[in-house]
């Protein structure tokens, strides 16, 4: 095998149990030296997923909760957002390489197989960077995970958030709108996914939008980084 | 560019268009800019377009993508006082300089085979003059980027009055067109039938030898008339096969330009060096060749085969030579330009470095350590490249090179067998 992300040649160990279950093999497509410099998110803010030693509400959290008290959001990620993974971000989203895509298909998959949902949505992004990149990030990067629904569209945007500063990001409007049926998504479990959460405007606005839409449905939602 | 830029452009007068991508077949299709081949499943965007990920870094391009290019017009103010340089030519190397220009002249392909410090770049210098008084578009590219960086002062002195433009991944300076042109092989793909006169230097070295999307982009970036020279002091089998085919026509010069020999490099016997070096002990006679250096006040490059080993070997060094000022250079080394710069300079008397020095660099008077000669790492080429970085001034033209092995590997052997074979060839015993 060929690491994605550095390009060098690895095999991979693996486990008696892998050996002899009758599963698919998830087969990893990062070699163990840059596995090694991946974080994974243990303890975490119960709301926003980010790393810390207590399970206590993070201060943006905090914060978010006075602006908006009745909605609470209940995200995971799986990664520390790193220089790696920063670097794996560039040269997926910036540079446009969608062979990454399939990076991270097994931290993934292992995660959904603990967590799952019944209705997996993924953000989208607005038409103009899919017609540049030729690509949605969000579903390249969990399209081989589980089968997803498109039921958001993005507004045209002028800016995009990467390149905003903070206070910025925060102020932007809603960026999302319903488009489709949301009967079939009553009382459902769905999990909303993107890429990385960074200040949760994003995030919260895509929730506030499916909630608006689909009023009784248990919703999470997930990121790669945080 | 996509088509819709492109009929903005389209008023512009000889300006050439082709298509990025060409499918070869049901399954495979090939990029026009770096040649290199895909499979068309692995390289699909999601909206049914291809890319090419080989040469992502200079911006993707995609298959309905145009390759835009200008015709060169060769329209150049060529100055009056030209070559610059104030030098003296041994006769062997002005039997080179003259059947570079006849080669030049010829539009022929040609390979200068001359040994570590023969004066390489100033045998250039006649064949680039001539070049530039002819109105031919000329340039000088270099697998390494600190080769570049070394030969641009050269150059630039040369040739005062040409303004040269240098290119390279880490530069941000904007693109000026320029006559005589200064960059790294990479750089190259970005060139479509521009040069008449493209000089490619070290064509063995690391990244250009493995790759055969750079010699793709050389045979692009020279024109269909144009003559490409290669210079190396250790050939690749794959060259001397195209000199025996005569697709390659050969020039040969076995003796550095002050006349001395090369020096011949010393195997030494230093067993468990690696364990010694991860039990934090320094292996004793390296300790002994470093003690004897120091009190000479020599300086002197120390190769080592893995990056990994410099984490090990530098606290070592700090800890038994406190005195002396050295720096560790690998290729990922954010600061690996200035710390060159410094042991240039002889602000530092000793670099540790892995293989990215071994070639195309100069430091006057110095001697080289080559520990772990026998790692895998090391082909002949490089152990060869790595002994001529000593004796290159005629101040000193002598020096030691120490091998130092924990077995006799085949590279060892050859590396100093070919020096041996060059030096006998220059007639010298």
């Amino acid at each position: 095998m060929k690491c994605l992300l550095c390009r060098q040649n690895f095999s991979q160990n693996l486990t008696l149990a892998e050996l002899l279950h009758w599963l698919p093999l998830l087969t990893d497509q990062i070699c163990p030296h840059c596995q090694q410099r991946l974080v994974p998110i243990t303890t975490a803010c119960p709301e926003c997923g980010r790393a810390q030693t207590s399970t206590e509400r993070c201060r943006d959290c905090q914060r978010w909760l006075q602006a908006q008290p009745q909605q609470q959001l209940h995200n995971q990620a799986l990664f520390i957002y790193n220089a790696l993974l920063q670097d794996f971000f560039k040269r997926y989203k910036s540079l446009g390489d969608y062979r990454l895509r399939h990076a991270f298909n097994a931290p993934c998959q292992r995660w959904f197989a603990q967590y799952s949902a019944d209705v997996y949505i993924p953000l989208p992004t607005d038409e103009q960077s899919f017609a540049q990149r030729g690509f949605n990030p969000v579903v390249g990067l969990y399209a081989d995970c589980v089968p997803l629904t498109t039921c958001l569209k993005k507004r045209p945007q002028l800016v995009k958030q990467s390149h905003k500063k903070r206070q910025a990001r925060l102020q932007t409007p809603q960026l999302f709108e319903f488009v489709g049926d949301p009967t079939g998504l009553n009382n459902k479990k769905i999990l909303l996914l993107d890429d990385i959460y960074t200040t949760g405007r994003t995030m919260r606005h895509a929730q506030t939008c499916l909630k608006i839409a689909v009023p009784n449905c248990r919703l999470n939602t997930f990121t790669l980084a945080r | 560019m996509t088509v819709t830029e492109l009929s903005n452009i389209n008023n512009i007068p000889h300006l050439q268009q082709r298509p990025a991508m060409t499918s070869l077949n049901q399954n495979w299709l090939i990029c026009a800019r770096c040649g290199s081949r895909q499979l068309k499943q692995q390289v699909q965007l999601a909206d049914g377009r291809y890319y090419c990920p080989n040469c992502l870094l200079l911006g993707r391009v995609c298959s309905d993508a145009y390759l835009v290019s200008l015709t060169e017009p060769n329209k150049f103010d060529v100055p009056a006082d030209l070559l610059t340089w104030v030098g003296q030519l041994t006769p062997a190397q002005q039997k080179a300089a003259a059947a570079i220009r006849t080669y030049f002249a010829q539009q022929q392909d040609h390979l200068l085979w001359a040994v570590t410090g023969a004066g390489k770049t100033e045998m250039l210098f006649p064949g680039i003059a001539w070049a530039l008084t002819q109105k031919l578009r000329v340039g000088i590219a270099s697998p390494r980027v600190d080769v570049c960086l070394e030969l641009m002062p050269r150059v630039q002195a040369a040739f005062a009055n040409t303004p040269i433009m240098l290119l390279h991944g880490r530069q941000n300076e904007p693109y000026r067109y320029t006559q005589l042109v200064l960059c790294t092989t990479h750089q190259l793909l970005r060139f479509y039938h521009a040069f008449d006169v493209l000089i490619i230097d070290e064509v063995d070295a690391f990244p250009y030898a493995q790759n055969p999307q750079l010699a793709y982009a050389t045979q692009q970036a020279v024109k269909a008339t144009g003559a490409r020279l290669f210079l190396t002091a250790t050939p690749s089998p794959q060259l001397l096969r195209q000199v025996r085919q005569k697709r390659l026509a050969l020039s040969y010069l076995p003796r550095r330009y002050h006349g001395h020999p090369l020096p011949q490099p010393k195997i030494r016997l230093c067993l468990k060096w690696r364990q010694q070096l991860y039990r934090q002990r320094l292996p004793t006679l390296l300790q002994r060749l470093l003690t004897n250096k120091i009190a000479q006040g020599q300086h002197f490059l120390l190769f080592i085969p893995r990056i990994e080993l410099l984490a090990h070997l530098a606290p070592l060094l700090q800890q038994q030579f406190p005195d002396l000022k050295f720096a560790t250079v690998h290729a990922a080394d954010p600061q690996r330009l200035e710390k060159v710069q410094q042991m240039r300079q002889q602000q530092v008397s000793c670099l540790v470095t892995t293989t990215i020095l071994e070639r195309g660099v100069t430091f006057p008077g110095i001697d080289v350590i080559v520990l772990g000669a026998d790692d895998a790492v090391f082909s002949a080429a490089a152990l060869v490249q790595m002994a001529g970085r000593v004796g290159r001034s005629a101040a000193r033209p002598t020096g030691a090179v120490d091998f130092l092995c924990a077995g006799l590997s085949r590279s060892v052997q050859q590396a100093c067998r070919q020096i041996k074979q060059v030096n006998r060839k220059a007639g010298f015993k």
